[in-house]
């Protein structure tokens, strides 16, 4: 019999504890205590020789407890002629997960994250596997094992140092648990295709930012044998004050912009200063701000902006001893103004039973757009071209459907109302198509039937809680033919499945038409809840899409900045580009009509440095591994393999279970035999 | 006397029961079922004759159904009208713990104690209490009043501090805190020379008081079927000698005897009744033969 863990076996020296404790108890125990010794006379000592051990049965018995106790510890276990485990190591299959967000662009985080990273491939033999993905907004894949296993084995090592060299952290905030996922879907792939199981291991370097998504992972499950460690990489400095923007206050003259100012980490220099300049000119704009922040401070800075500048605007951060999150670029609101020319008698605008008058009325009072309600200019040409909205409401002779196509074409948005079945000609003059026929009116009760929920126009209704339409009704519908091959599609239609509202492209604009009269007394469409928000989802289409912010997170550019046809320009740039920008910046953004800036950020969550507790990972159920290098999976020597196989037999032999067993049986024969015993004593002595 | 049904409760089913108060009304209720059948006589008030009703009689003591029958008024004459006046004095010193079995002479000692109390307390007659080891170190003056019986037990089931006996001093303190002429009933062991305590004892009866001796003792203490060949300790010196038990019981029995014969003839010399209560003796017995004895003198009738 072998002992895996022989040291154990110091414990037989508590078998003396039993042993002193039968000499102690037999001294103390061999007095009886009597009420009349007066009356008795001294016995002459009997002589005869006697154990000093009092029930050395019942000793031995304790003696033998300590001793098993102390085997069962030293983990016996019976040497067999298992043949020991095959001196050959098992393929390494290891994903390397560099975290490349905002954060890790502190001074020496990315050149320690790449210091790590490249230890790590050191360790790497021929037969093993790597992966490389990074991760900011999205993970990437940036080296798939195929690629790792078409290099050449005694290139791979600097191929992929290589590789790494060229990566840069980027400027967006982190969502590991998409790594994690593509991680151990690169796992799952490189395993199917495996002749030899791996050692599968995957490796995050990464700053741990508390705001990094982690949550994705949870209930995921890991395959086996996957091991996931965490190597925390810091930077050179130990805090970081971020700066962040919060939102405009105060009124016209004296607007003031609300910066938020926080600080993490021990911040090593808690005396800064914050500055306002011009972005474009550089000029400063005003006098430095003194603040104060430490770890863990959060306050707000209100800067005046003085009066008549308009911007755009950087705001600096100076004393920080990390710079990537000191500037901050702030673009102005600027209201999107639009002009409706109305193609009908100007009275009907204050005349309730004209559709005019309910327009007026829904657009006057909104911040974005901001509509101005008038007619056609008959005179400045040049001025109409810039109205982006036309309201047709009455016949149009061929000049006018010549000029509202066109301009319609020209990117414009026209809504025609076919209140009337005599203007279908100018549906179809506007269209250019023939074949466009009223059918027989409907002067019953009817109702939207089926509506286009996907369409831009009813999206906003597309939820169960606001898509009923069903109370709304009509009494003064016609029908409409429409020849087969217009380019017009019904986006909604009456419950007799005739076209209620109709939308086609016209050039680079849209034309909608809607089949009716909005007239109270033909129809409770103005009058229902629905109308207004239809509206202004209908003059935000014209004006170029949903207002959006000119402060915006570089998390939320692709987002909230998705239109193909928009395009950036940087600010001091030549060009004009289509592409998404990545980097923090003031742009120019163009879209249509629409040319403004727009001021990028990284998101404030990534200047504080806090990190991910290891019990968040804990109680994501991640198998967290605790070497921290893969030299430990190298080829066992023949030392360490006997190790092993003792460790491998005593577990699965497991005889200490059975010495504590008979250690159970043992101590309850102790404790029985001790109880008599001590009945008898107590009987005799008192 | 048919009381062989209700009497003679065994000592150890007794001590079974934890609660004192429970063990002596036990007792008690017991004798007093075979009570009702015997010769035996009650402490305290004795209807002895009738006599004609003068007026000024107590009305209370006017037979009312005498009246209705005969239409005689006669009033009941009692011949003691004053209630018992009794003290018990308990030993509880260190040599009382003593037991060779299951009940320790203490713990016979105070259940005799509680069910003398209950037995007198029910026939309303005044019992108080006194612990005593070297000296008197609780009192309870002999009352009739609620909750006497219950300030007697709670006495009674404090746990001595076991100290060293001195009979002689309790009853010197018993003596000057008894002005009134009282049965006083000694529960002991009296394991100490009668020389320690004799004069008080005669001091007590000098008094006028009525002093019975009730002796504890453990069986192994009257024949030393007891122990192994050891060192013995003794419960109140501590002392420790050398002892074989079978080289040494006829020795001791004779010197026991000795002892028991010096203070029976001491107790005796002085009018004082001696009983002799092993541990393994039912505790009614005890009673029965307390109230059996003729008084030596003195008005109460035990």
């Amino acid at each position: 019999m072998n002992l895996l863990s022989p040291w154990f076996l110091a414990g037989l020296a508590l078998i003396a504890g039993p042993v002193i404790f039968h000499l102690i108890r037999r001294a103390n125990k061999d007095r009886i205590r009597f009420s009349a010794t007066n009356f008795l006379k001294e016995s002459p000592p009997r002589l005869e020789r006697k154990s000093r051990i009092q029930n050395p049965w019942l000793m031995v018995l304790r003696c033998l407890v300590v001793a098993l106790f102390a085997l069962a510890f030293a983990r016996p276990f019976i040497e067999s002629n298992l043949p020991v485990t095959p001196n050959v190591s098992s393929p390494n299959t290891l994903v390397l997960i560099l975290d490349s967000s905002a954060s890790m662009q502190r001074e020496g985080a990315w050149a320690n994250a790449i210091q790590q990273a490249e230890s790590y491939i050191e360790d790497l033999e021929s037969q093993d596997q790597l992966s490389i993905i990074s991760v900011a907004l999205n993970a990437q894949l940036k080296l798939p094992f195929d690629r790792w296993s078409e290099w050449p084995p005694n290139e791979r090592q600097t191929l992929a140092k290589a590789l790494l060299s060229e990566m840069k952290p980027s400027w967006g905030s982190s969502q590991l648990d998409d790594a994690i996922e593509l991680a151990l879907a690169e796992l799952e792939q490189a395993d199917e295709g495996a002749a030899v199981t791996s050692k599968k291991r995957i490796v995050l370097l990464s700053d741990l930012q508390k705001s990094a998504r982690i949550a994705g992972i949870a209930g995921r499950e890991w395959p086996e044998e996957c091991q996931f460690e965490i190597k925390t990489i810091s930077g050179t400095h130990t805090g970081n004050v971020g700066i962040y923007w919060l939102g405009w206050t105060g009124e016209e003259e004296q607007r003031k912009m609300r910066i938020g100012v926080r600080g993490s980490g021990a911040t090593e220099n808690p005396e800064l200063e914050l500055s306002l300049s011009d972005a474009a000119s550089g000029a400063v704009l005003s006098e430095p701000t003194k603040l104060y922040s430490n770890s863990g401070d959060k306050s707000i800075v209100l800067l005046a902006v003085p009066a008549g500048t308009e911007g755009p605007f950087q705001v600096t951060l100076d004393g920080d001893s990390e710079s990537f999150d000191n500037t901050l670029f702030v673009a102005e609101e600027r209201p999107r103004p639009m002009a409706l020319h109305y193609f009908g008698e100007i009275e009907n605008a204050d005349n309730p039973n004209q559709a005019a008058f309910y327009i007026k009325r829904a657009t006057s009072g909104w911040e974005d757009p901001i509509v101005s309600f008038g007619t056609p200019d008959r005179v400045d040409a040049e001025k109409n071209r810039s109205a982006p909205f036309i309201l047709i409401d009455s016949i149009l002779d061929q000049n006018s459907v010549a000029e509202v196509r066109s301009r319609i074409s020209e990117g414009s948005h026209g809504l025609l109302l076919l209140s009337h079945p005599d203007r279908i000609e100018v549906a179809a003059s506007l269209l250019g198509e023939n074949g466009w026929r009223t059918g027989t009116e409907n002067q019953t009760d009817s109702r939207l039937g089926m509506i286009d929920f996907q369409h831009p126009s009813f999206n906003l209704f597309a939820d169960p809680r606001f898509s009923d339409f069903s109370r709304i009704r009509f009494w003064h519908a016609h029908t409409v033919h429409l020849p087969e091959d217009s380019n017009a599609v019904a986006i909604a239609r009456y419950d007799d499945e005739s076209p209620a509202i109709l939308e086609a492209p016209i050039g680079t604009g849209t034309l909608t038409i809607w089949v009716g009269d909005w007239a109270p007394k033909y129809s409770q469409w103005v009058l229902s809840t629905k109308f207004v928000p239809w509206l202004q989802k209908l003059f935000e289409r014209a004006a170029g899409g949903s207002d959006q912010p000119s402060v915006v997170s570089i998390d939320a550019v692709y987002s909230q900045f998705s239109s193909p046809t928009m395009s950036w320009q940087l600010l001091n740039a030549d060009v004009y580009s289509s592409e998404t920008p990545s980097l923090p910046g003031l742009y120019r953004l163009r879209d249509g009509r629409s040319d403004r800036w727009v001021a990028l950020q990284i998101s404030s969550e990534e200047s504080e440095w806090e990190t991910h507790a290891f019990e968040d990972w804990e109680r994501l159920g991640v198998p967290l591994g605790r070497s921290s290098s893969l030299a430990e999976s190298k080829i066992p020597t023949k030392a360490e393999l006997r190790t092993q196989n003792a460790v491998e037999l005593e577990s699965h032999q497991q005889i200490w279970r059975w010495v504590i067993i008979l250690v159970a049986i043992l101590l309850a024969t102790e404790s029985l035999i001790a109880r008599k015993l001590q009945n008898r004593e107590d009987t005799v002595a008192l | 006397m048919s009381t062989a049904n209700t009497i003679g409760i065994d000592p150890t089913a007794l001590f079974a029961i934890r609660d004192l108060e429970l063990r002596a009304r036990v007792v008690v209720e017991g004798l007093w079922s075979g009570l009702h059948r015997s010769p035996l006589e009650g402490f305290s008030v004795e209807f002895t004759e009738y006599r004609n009703y003068s007026p000024g009689d107590d009305l209370r003591y006017l037979d009312w159904k005498v009246l209705g029958r005969t239409d005689q008024e006669f009033i009941k004459k009692f011949e003691d009208e004053t209630n018992l006046r009794c003290m018990i004095l308990v030993d509880t010193s260190r040599s009382m713990k003593f037991t060779s079995g299951e009940t320790s002479k203490a713990e016979y000692a105070r259940t005799l104690a509680a069910t003398l109390s209950y037995f007198l307390l029910q026939q309303r007659d005044v019992v108080g209490l006194g612990l005593i080891d070297r000296d008197l170190h609780q009192f309870l003056p002999a009352r009739w009043r609620p909750g006497q019986f219950k300030r007697l037990l709670s006495l009674l089931s404090l746990e001595s501090e076991g100290k060293e006996t001195n009979l002689g001093n309790g009853l010197d303190q018993i003596g000057k805190l008894t002005p009134k002429r009282s049965l006083i009933i000694v529960i002991s062991d009296f394991l100490s020379l009668p020389a320690e305590w004799e004069k008080s004892m005669g001091q007590l009866i000098a008094a006028g008081h009525d002093v019975r001796a009730i002796q504890i003792l453990d069986s192994a203490e009257l024949d030393l079927e007891f122990g192994k060949a050891s060192q013995w300790e003794d419960l109140e010196t501590g002392e420790q000698i050398y002892i074989d038990p079978n080289e040494a019981r006829s020795a001791y029995k004779a010197s026991f005897q000795v002892h028991q014969l010096k203070i029976r003839r001491t107790l005796e010399m002085r009018g004082i009744r001696h009983l002799i209560a092993p541990t393994n003796k039912p505790l009614d017995f005890v009673l029965i033969d307390l109230l059996r004895r003729q008084p030596l003198k003195g008005r109460v009738g035990l």
